[in-house]
């Protein structure tokens, strides 16, 4: 749709600067707003996401190397390994691995800075779903990320995508997404202050944007992506989500779950 | 001596910091996008230990230095993507 802007001569990708636009927004919700309510100096809150976008992006792109191992063994053949590395790296990235990599940066932040991992997470979880749904306005401004064939309300047709399929109607799955994650943004707001102190404001995000994750991926056109047993990489992780949300969402009784997982691995140690 | 080692990794931040962004501007952006990443962890280090100017510059720098080159890299993303490669895709 809109995939460089000129900037005094010079081209720069739409994707990366809405993508960091969403990046800044968020984190200066989460460092004015969300910490206060969570006992932690805002300098903390900025540290730790620094080391959350580091984990965000290796793990991001690790991922996305995962998911692609056939086609690396099989372009590999045909231009050369370094030319697949070199293609791969600056191929893709994956939202489950950029956030699965982004808590596994916040946790080694937490303890090695000796801060609470729980209010780090209660503080950044919230703003999620909004920087998320920022981002897929990147992906409508690149061509990615875009929907299948679609003659219905609302579908989009690319002319000049460097990405996605031009003069084919197709799904607006980055516009839906983007509401989507916006409107589980506004539901963790208002629910915020009734969960404070608890990790259900974790378990309701992964369980809506999970659901929601998992039924938009049927409505997606980019077909290129891990596929086993008939559900594509992302709606594995999904569900995966959807159960650890839900045994957050349980309050007392899943805190008590895992406490016994934890309990149980210390007691083998 | 702890703040010599913290004055130590302020230095170290700014100059990675400094790099990264030379490193953007001279086609080297996976480079320097390494090290922006290196010089944000001992800029966070830094500023942890003893926050002084330096750290906070070594910080900023290596910050800018980083999203520069992140920016170019995901250029490179949609340029793949025209050239034909299948794979491309941000999902």
């Amino acid at each position: 749709m809109l995939p460089f802007i000129n900037v005094f001569g010079k081209e720069f990708p739409m994707y990366g600067i809405v993508i960091f636009i969403g990046l800044a927004i968020g984190s200066v919700i989460a460092i004015q707003y969300f910490s206060k309510f969570n006992n932690i100096k805002k300098d903390d809150v900025l540290y730790a996401i620094l080391y959350a976008l580091i984990g965000l992006g290796i793990g991001a792109k690790l991922l996305y190397f995962l998911t692609n191992i056939p086609f690396m063994i099989e372009s590999s053949q045909e231009i050369g390994f370094w030319n697949t590395i070199t293609q791969m790296f600056t191929g893709g990235f994956v939202f489950y691995g950029g956030l699965i990599g982004g808590v596994l940066g916040v946790y080694i932040y937490s303890k090695q800075f000796k801060v609470s991992f729980k209010s780090l997470c209660l503080t950044l979880f919230p703003v999620i779903p909004l920087v998320h749904a920022i981002g897929r306005i990147g992906c409508l401004c690149a061509g990615c990320c875009y929907g299948m064939e679609y003659n219905g309300f609302g579908a989009i047709t690319f002319h000049n995508s460097l990405l996605a399929p031009n003069n084919v109607p197709l799904f607006p799955m980055q516009i839906v997404e983007a509401i989507c994650n916006f409107i589980i943004f506004l539901i963790l707001l208002v629910t915020y202050k009734r969960f404070l102190g608890t990790y259900k404001t974790v378990g309701l995000y992964c369980v809506l944007y999970g659901i929601t994750r998992f039924t938009l991926e049927f409505f997606r056109g980019d077909l290129i992506r891990g596929i086993y047993f008939s559900l594509s990489t992302s709606q594995w992780i999904s569900i995966v989500i959807v159960i650890i949300g839900v045994i957050l969402l349980c309050g007392q009784k899943g805190h008590t779950i895992l406490s016994t997982i934890k309990n149980k691995k210390k007691s083998k140690a | 001596m702890e703040e010599k080692k913290s004055n130590g990794l302020a230095i170290a931040s700014l100059v990675l910091g400094i790099v990264a962004i030379l490193f953007n501007f001279i086609g080297l952006g996976i480079v320097g996008l390494v090290l922006g990443i290196v010089g944000i962890v001992l800029g966070v280090m830094a500023k942890k230990k003893n926050p002084t100017g330096m750290a906070t510059a070594g910080l900023v720098l290596s910050i800018i230095g980083t999203v520069l080159c992140a920016l170019i890299l995901i250029a490179c993303a949609a340029c793949v993507g025209a050239a034909g490669c299948a794979s491309t895709s941000l999902y």
